[in-house]
């Protein structure tokens, strides 16, 4: 168990960083603290492993504090003030979390007190970003939710085009020209005065054919330029 | 060079540049209609010094020192005498030394002719009247410039005023308690006010630099839309789509609000089924984009069209900080709108 310890001169403030503790199995709240001179006393004799330290505190300052351990514990500070930060991690402050201590903020601080990898730290991952995509068509009437992974390519038809799904294929009161624009451009591509190809979805390209689950679309003269450039940069 | 000197070359320049001409409308003006150039050059020479005499006083002592400082009958009675006196110096001069001279046919008005004192006196004050008006202009521009500055400096007061009284801190502190009271009893709740907080963190502190980084831009749109969410509850489905790595990439702050703003401004309250807002963030090679798009209801699409304010502003801050190097279009259909913003990616 880890053995942590809380000085937060108000209460609300206290009892949130006991209720995030609490959330985790390895960490163990020894003690909770309103200044941060009985928190020194009380360091003197007990062994402490992480501090939570609030840097406005009544007489001793949370960054005083700090300065006067010899042995210091790993030290995350919480406070409602941005200004210290740069002070405090030339002191060697693990983390800086800045109030209101959101719960995910908190897991990520306290994962750099076991880097081991206990909590895998989140990425934002794009690719996972047009996966989840979708956008909605009018088809007649209705609203239809559709996930851009699963646009095969969309046909343009004069004032209305067909989006054609792996599963379905959807008749949109929008223009090829708008779809073109609010698609991600590196993830869909012009090939054709009356064709927008998913990039992800091609399976083959030929002098001026491409194949999508086997059926061929022609690609225009004057879209292959720009077509071949945006395959070339999605391919590096 | 000091302002005060600038201002005393300028008025200098002036001086000589109105006189010239003064000079030269007396001389050439009148001579070219009787052909008499030399006889004219004396006119001009006995012109001159009275105008610029009666002008400068005029102007730089009299309304100065007396009419300006509300010492009007003072100004009146010298202004008059000074007048007075000097239009009859130079008649007298005229007439006993340099008429003999050069025009003795004009010796033939008495020296003390009323209408040739009136004419005199009419020229005379046609000259003051334009000498004066340079510097009533001068004087209405800088008061107006005084006045416009006051105003600025008196809203930068205000503002500072402002952020002296509402402390940072305070309000931080006094969320984390809320959040932490609100953990407990309704973490829905405790939800919200991250969000808040996150959102004014930027408004009070990343929105104040030049750039700031374009994933902080998204995390506070995403903040605001959260907010938003729940205004509007079920009806409402937002998105928002982060294609390609944008770590690296900073924008100016507060573009994007103005636009996403816009959007459930416009797009949504009229909704009366579902309302739909999407934001896409993709880079290219060149550029990175964002694609702002929102369902739009076709009988309130007339409202919408226009922009708003907020779009204008959005436009001229655009060009002032991305000359030439960013793209700004709105696309319609008839159930969507569209806002395209492209910015060149520095390399």
């Amino acid at each position: 168990m880890i053995r942590c310890m809380v000085i937060d001169d108000e209460l609300p403030a206290r009892e949130l960083l006991k209720m995030h503790l609490a959330g985790l199995d390895n960490f163990e709240l020894v003690a909770l603290f309103d200044n941060a001179v009985d928190g020194f006393n009380f360091l003197q004799k007990n062994n402490i492993a992480l501090l939570f330290l609030d840097i406005h505190l009544p007489r001793l300052s949370g960054l005083e504090l700090m300065r006067s351990l010899k042995q210091p514990p790993k030290i995350i500070l919480t406070t409602a003030y941005r200004e210290y930060a740069v002070e405090a991690f030339e002191l060697d402050a693990l983390d800086y979390l800045v109030k209101p201590i959101t719960r995910e903020r908190f897991i990520k601080a306290v994962s750099k007190f076991n880097s081991s990898g206990h909590f895998p730290t989140e990425k934002n991952s794009p690719a996972g970003s047009f996966a989840e995509a979708y956008i909605f068509l009018k088809v007649g009437t209705e609203l239809k939710k559709i996930y851009l992974k699963d646009i095969l390519y969309i046909e343009g038809l004069k004032d209305f085009t067909k989006v054609h799904t792996v599963s379905k294929c959807f008749i949109a009161s929008e223009r090829l020209s708008y779809m073109e624009e609010k698609l991600p451009e590196t993830r869909f591509a012009r090939i054709h005065k009356s064709y927008i190809a998913s990039l992800d979805k091609i399976d083959g390209v030929y002098a001026d054919q491409v194949s999508i689950e086997n059926k061929y679309l022609p690609i225009g003269r004057v879209y292959k330029n720009q077509f071949l450039k945006i395959l070339a940069l999605i391919k590096t | 060079m000091s302002i005060v000197a600038q201002r005393r070359k300028r008025e200098i320049a002036f001086n000589l540049i109105f006189w010239s001409f003064y000079f030269l409308y007396e001389w050439f003006g009148l001579a070219a209609l009787s052909g008499q150039y030399s006889m004219y050059f004396i006119n001009a020479c006995m012109a001159l010094p009275l105008a610029f005499l009666v002008s400068y006083v005029t102007v730089h002592v009299f309304i100065k020192q007396f009419y300006n400082k509300d010492q009007k009958l003072k100004f009146w009675i010298l202004q008059i005498s000074c007048t007075i006196v000097l239009l009859l110096v130079r008649r007298v001069f005229n007439y006993y030394v340099i008429y003999p001279r050069y025009f003795p046919q004009a010796q033939q008005i008495p020296l003390l002719s009323f209408g040739k004192l009136i004419i005199e006196l009419v020229n005379l004050y046609l000259i003051v009247g334009v000498y004066a008006l340079f510097y009533f202009v001068q004087s209405w521009y800088e008061e107006r410039q005084r006045v416009q500055s006051l105003l600025q400096e008196k809203t930068v007061a205000e503002l500072e005023l402002l952020k002296s009284q509402v402390q940072p801190h305070f309000i931080f502190n006094s969320l984390n308690n809320i959040y932490s009271r609100a953990l407990q009893s309704s973490p829905e709740t405790a939800t919200l006010i991250s969000h808040l907080s996150g959102f004014l963190n930027y408004t009070l502190y990343d929105a104040k630099q030049d750039f700031v980084s374009l994933r902080s831009e998204i995390a506070y749109i995403k903040h605001f839309i959260e907010l938003q969410k729940s205004r509007y509850g079920e009806r409402l489905d937002a998105s928002v789509n982060i294609y390609d790595e944008i770590s690296d990439l900073s924008i100016a702050p507060m573009l994007l609000l103005p636009l996403v703003e816009n959007s459930f401004k416009h797009g949504l309250p009229g909704a009366i089924r579902q309302g739909w807002i999407r934001i896409d963030v993709s880079r290219g090679a060149e550029n990175y984009s964002i694609k702002i798009e929102n369902s739009v209801e076709e009988k309130i699409k007339a409202n919408f069209q226009s922009g708003g304010i907020g779009i204008d502003n959005v436009k001229k801050r655009l060009e002032l900080i991305y000359p030439g190097s960013h793209e700004f279009k709105i696309e319609e259909e008839l159930h969507s709108y569209l806002t395209i913003l492209k910015i060149k990616i520095d390399k």
